[in-house]
């Protein structure tokens, strides 16, 4: 059977999803569009993005410092998010994260404020098994679900349990 | 409305400001703006006045396109 896929969009050599997010420890629930940014080690919820799903900041401790392109952020952070994506064949597929992080900080350019971007990031394929297949010039992009990690450890006992004793 | 055809819309308003993003970024250069039904219904100098008027509106932000649209030459990089 094959793995499910989710499809990934390309625009100016960028990769984005968009993902229904359930928080529920927050109460909150949106539509963001998250960039797949396997230079990130941490995935996390961009202010503006946050602010529009009403996501309560001053609820938060913000007590991570990282630095996204030489701009600092301080990431604050959250339990119980749920991720939800649209697969290849029209399904809904649903992710979890167990850390997950709310990222706050905002600089000025030309009179206009910006946060940084909502991004899934290394942490969050590495948690759920999630393979990136990037084809550039392809213009294709999609995340793979592989085994789950109790299909994993699974597969590694019945692996054990074949292996002839000496 | 179900969280999968919240997400189809805005998959398909997203895929919808891909296709027009040179005509869209003649008219909103330097602004917010938020899509529905692929059309921007606001814009504004910065996301949280994009989101008061489409508050006002008497629509939900959340599960709506809300993005910066960058003046020709500009780029954004991770």
């Amino acid at each position: 059977m094959d793995k499910p896929r989710i499809p990934l969009q390309i625009v100016n050599d960028m990769i984005s999803v968009m993902v229904g997010v359930r928080i529920r420890s927050l109460r909150v629930s949106g539509i963001i569009k998250f960039f797949v940014d396997t230079g990130s080690p941490e995935s996390f919820i961009g202010e503006d993005d946050a602010i529009r799903m009403k996501v309560p900041m001053s609820h938060l401790n913000f007590n991570k410092n990282a630095l996204m392109g030489g701009t600092k952020i301080s990431l604050g952070q959250i339990s119980g998010a749920e991720f939800s994506f649209v697969s290849a064949d029209g399904n809904q597929i649903k992710l979890s994260a167990e850390n997950f992080s709310i990222a706050k900080g905002a600089w000025k350019r030309d009179g206009i404020i910006h946060t940084n971007p909502s991004i899934l990031g290394a942490d969050f394929l590495k948690s759920n098994n999630l393979m990136l297949v990037y084809y550039p010039s392809g213009n294709l992009a999609f995340l793979r679900l592989e085994n789950t990690k109790e299909k994993q450890e699974q597969t590694a006992n019945e692996s054990e349990t074949a292996t002839p004793s000496t | 409305m179900e969280c999968i055809t919240m997400l189809q819309k805005a998959e398909k308003d997203n895929g919808w400001l891909q296709r027009n993003f040179e005509r869209v970024r003649e008219e909103h250069p330097n602004k917010f703006i938020a899509i529905d039904d692929e059309k921007v219904i606001a814009e504004g100098s910065g996301s949280s006045e994009v989101i008061e008027k489409v508050e006002k509106m008497g629509k939900n932000p959340s599960n709506m396109l809300i993005e910066f649209i960058p003046e020709k030459g500009l780029i954004l990089i991770l």
